[in-house]
C-alpha cells in the first residue's frame, strides 16, 4: 500500500512538472525529423522523473525514522563510561 | 572543547583569507550597486563589467577558501590522525593568495580588450561570464585542487573504512579537481563552448560543491549536536544521491537559449524542476538533527550560519531556482534582474554562510576561546541575512518590471527607458548592501579578533548573555517554544506556496493578455505578493527556528567534539 500511495503522488507530481515543461509554444513546428525520438526523450524522461521522485519520498521516511529511532550514538558513550 | 590534532590549526589562515576575501568582494558589491543608481561613477576607473567580473571571482575565491579551511579542519578528525604533507598546505595557501592577486589584476585588462593570446588560449583573462579569469590563473587553481584532493586522500583512512562523510568528501574533492578542467580549454564555436562553460558554472558550483555542503553540513550537525554518525551518514548519501539524480541532467536549464537541440528544452525543464528535492531533503535533515536530542546552543553562530545556509539553499537555489527553471518562464526571466536574485541566496546564502559557520566553529577552538563573546557573530548574521534577501527582493522585484519593459514593450536598454523603470529598485540595491557590508564588516572584526579582545569578567555577566545561550534559557512559550516538526512543515509548505506564486507570476508572462496586450496587471500582482511574501515568511521562519534553539534548558558541558566518532563508524 505504501509503494501504491508513493508511486501515486511521484506519478502526479511528474505529470505536474511534465505539463509545465511541455514546449507548447513550439507548435510542433520547429520539431526535429524523428517524432519517434520525441516520443522516446517524453517516455524516458517521464519515467526517469518518477524514479527520481520515488526515492525522494522513500529515502525522506526513512530519515525520519531514523531519527525516531533511539540513538545508538548514546549507547555507545554509556558503554564506555 | 580542544583542538585534537596540531594540523587542523593549518585550516585558520585559510579562514582568515576567506575574510579578508569575502571584504573584498562586497566592497567590489558596493561599487556595483552604486553604479546602478548613477553609472558614471568611477566610469573609465573601474567599468561595470570589470567591477562585476570582479565581484563574481572573489566570491567563488572567498568561498573556496572557506571550504577548504573547513575541510582542513575535520580532515584529521575524520581520519583520527594528523593531515599528511603539511607543507603541501602551506604552499597551497600561498598559491591561492597569488591566484586571488593575480586574479584581482590581470580581470581589468578586459577593459582594455587584453586576453593575452598566445597558441589559441587566452591566457591572461578570457571574458567568459563566471570563467573570467585566464589561462595562467585556471591552472593554478587546477594545481591547488590537485593538492587538495591529494592531501584529503592521502590523509583519510583506507577506503574500506570509509563512511558516507569520507566519500562525500572525497569524491567532492576529487569532482572539484576533475570537473574545473572543463574550464580549462578554448573553443572557437561559441555554442560548444557553452556546453563546456556550463559544465563548470553547474556541475562544479551546483554539483561537486553542493555534495562538499551535504557532507559538511551533516559533519558539522555530528559535532555541534552529538548526532548518530550514522542517521547523518544515511542522510548525506541521499542528499548526494538526489543532487546527482536531478542535477545531471538538470543542467540542461541552461542549454535553453544557447543554440543547443530544442530537446533540452524539456528535458532541462523537467528534470531541473527536481533539483529541489535534495534541498527538501537538507532541509528535514537540519531539522530532525538540530531537534533529535534537545541540546542547548553552545555555539549559537556558528549553528545560526549553518541554519542559514540550508534555509538559504532552499529559497535561493531550492525555490526561487524552481520558478526560474522552466523554459516556459526562464524565456522571460534569463539575463534580466530575476537571476541575481536567485543567485544571490544560492551562492552566498549556501555556500558563503558555511564557509562563515565552519569558521565560527573552528575559530573559537584554535583560539582557545570556547566561551567567546556571541553577540556581535549573532548581530552579524541578522544584518547579512537581512542584507541579502532585501538584494533579492530589490533584484527579483526590478527584474519583474525589466522583462515587462525590455521584453514585452520592447523598450531599448540604452534609451534609458529601462533603467528609469526600475529606479526604485535600484535604489533599494544600495540600501541593503550597505546593511550586508555592516553585517559583513562585523562578522570579519569578530571572527578576526575572536579570543584576543579583552573579555568581559563573569561577574559582569552573571546570566552568561556574553558567553553563550547554554547558561542562559529563555522562555519556552510564544516563538520560544519547542519547534514541532508539523510546524516546521507548515512553515515550509508557506514557502512553497509563495514560490508557486512567484512561478505562476513568471508564466502569466505568456498570457497574450500580457504578451499581446501589454497588460502587467497580473504578472505584477503575483510578483508583489509572491517575493515579499517568500522573503518575509523565510525571515520569520529563521528566526522562530533559532528562538526555540536558544530556550533549550541548560545542559552539562558535552564531552570533546571529536569523541562521538569513536570507533570510526563503518557504512551500515
Amino acid at each position: 500500500m505504501q509503494r501504491i500511495t508513493d508511486l501515486t503522488i511521484s506519478v502526479l507530481a511528474c505529470v505536474a512538472a511534465f505539463l509545465l515543461s511541455w514546449p507548447f509554444w513550439r507548435d510542433f513546428e520547429y520539431w526535429p525529423e524523428s517524432h519517434a525520438a520525441w516520443l522516446v526523450y517524453f517516455c524516458v524522461g517521464f519515467a526517469l522523473s518518477v524514479y527520481v521522485f520515488y526515492v525522494f519520498i522513500g529515502s525522506l521516511r526513512i530519515l525520519f525514522l531514523h531519527d525516531a529511532a533511539p540513538s545508538p550514538a548514546g549507547d555507545d558513550q554509556a558503554k564506555r563510561s | 572543547m580542544q583542538i585534537e590534532y596540531q594540523t587542523q590549526r593549518l585550516s585558520l589562515r585559510f579562514f582568515m583569507l576567506m575574510l579578508v576575501l569575502f571584504l573584498l568582494q562586497v566592497g567590489y558589491g558596493l561599487v556595483l550597486a552604486t553604479q546602478h543608481v548613477d553609472p558614471s561613477v568611477q566610469a573609465g576607473t573601474i567599468n561595470f563589467n570589470i567591477a562585476r567580473a570582479e565581484h563574481l571571482n572573489l566570491g567563488i575565491l572567498w568561498i573556496l577558501s572557506g571550504f577548504i579551511g573547513a575541510i582542513l579542519f575535520v580532515a584529521p578528525l575524520l581520519a583520527r590522525r594528523e593531515m599528511v604533507a603539511p607543507w603541501l598546505i602551506k604552499l597551497l595557501f600561498y598559491a591561492l593568495i597569488v591566484i586571488a592577486v593575480w586574479n584581482f589584476f590581470t580581470l581589468r585588462l578586459a577593459q582594455y580588450g587584453i586576453a593575452g593570446w598566445w597558441h589559441g588560449q587566452p591566457w591572461l583573462q578570457q571574458g567568459l561570464e563566471y570563467l573570467e579569469a585566464g589561462r595562467i590563473a585556471g591552472v593554478l587553481v587546477l594545481v591547488g585542487f590537485a593538492i587538495l584532493a591529494y592531501v584529503v586522500l592521502r590523509t583519510f583512512p583506507p577506503v574500506r573504512q570509509w563512511n558516507e562523510i569520507h566519500w562525500g568528501l572525497g569524491l567532492g574533492v576529487t569532482a572539484l579537481m576533475a570537473v574545473w578542467v572543463f574550464g580549462l580549454f578554448y573553443v572557437a564555436r561559441l555554442d560548444l563552448q557553452e556546453y563546456f562553460r556550463w559544465f563548470v558554472v553547474h556541475y562544479w558550483v551546483e554539483g561537486v560543491w553542493e555534495v562538499i555542503h551535504i557532507s559538511l553540513v551533516g559533519f558539522l550537525l555530528v559535532l555541534m549536536f552529538k548526532v548518530d554518525i550514522k542517521s547523518v551518514g544515511f542522510a548525506v548519501f541521499w542528499g548526494v544521491a538526489l543532487v546527482w539524480l536531478s542535477g545531471l541532467i538538470g543542467n540542461a536549464h541552461h542549454y535553453f537559449w544557447i543554440g543547443t537541440p530544442e530537446f533540452w528544452q524539456f528535458w532541462g525543464s523537467l528534470f531541473s524542476a527536481l533539483e529541489p528535492l535534495p534541498l527538501v531533503f537538507c532541509f528535514w535533515h537540519i531539522y530532525l538533527d538540530a531537534h533529535t536530542n534537545q541540546r542547548p546552543l553552545e555555539n549559537a553562530p556558528a549553528f545560526y550560519f549553518i541554519l542559514g545556509s540550508v534555509v538559504l539553499e532552499q529559497i535561493g537555489a531550492g525555490i526561487l531556482g524552481f520558478s526560474m527553471t522552466f523554459a516556459l518562464t526562464n524565456v522571460w526571466s534569463h539575463g534580466t534582474w530575476v537571476t541575481p536574485g536567485h543567485a544571490h541566496l544560492a551562492l552566498f546564502g549556501t555556500f558563503g554562510m558555511l564557509g562563515i559557520a565552519a569558521a565560527y566553529y573552528a575559530v573559537p577552538i584554535m583560539r582557545k576561546a570556547p566561551d567567546y563573546d556571541q553577540r556581535l557573530g549573532k548581530l552579524g548574521f541578522w544584518l547579512v541575512l537581512t542584507g541579502v534577501l532585501g538584494l533579492a527582493f530589490a533584484f527579483a522585484l526590478g527584474g519583474t518590471v525589466q522583462i515587462y519593459v525590455y521584453r514585452i514593450l520592447g523598450l531599448g536598454w540604452f534609451g534609458g527607458d529601462v533603467s528609469r523603470a526600475m529606479g526604485l529598485f535600484k535604489l533599494l540595491l544600495p540600501m541593503f548592501g550597505i546593511t550586508f557590508t555592516f553585517g559583513a564588516g562585523i562578522l570579519a572584526y569578530d571572527l578576526f579578533t575572536l579570543g584576543r579582545r579583552v573579555r568581559a569578567p563573569a561577574a559582569a555577566d552573571p546570566r552568561g548573555v556574553l558567553h553563550g545561550d547554554a547558561a542562559l534559557p529563555r522562555s519556552n512559550t510564544g516563538w520560544g517554544r519547542p519547534l514541532s516538526g508539523f510546524e516546521a512543515g507548515i512553515w515550509l509548505m508557506m514557502m512553497w506556496v509563495f514560490g508557486g506564486i512567484i512561478t505562476l507570476g513568471l508564466l502569466s508572462f505568456n498570457l497574450p493578455r500580457v504578451r499581446v496586450l501589454a497588460d502587467p496587471t497580473l504578472p505584477y500582482l503575483l510578483a508583489g505578493v509572491g517575493y515579499p511574501g517568500l522573503l518575509l515568511v523565510t525571515l520569520a521562519f529563521v528566526w522562530r527556528f533559532l528562538a526555540s534553539l536558544e530556550a533549550r534548558a541548560s545542559l552539562p558541558s558535552p564531552t570533546v567534539a571529536a569523541n562521538v566518532l569513536l570507533p570510526l563508524p563503518v557504512r551500515s
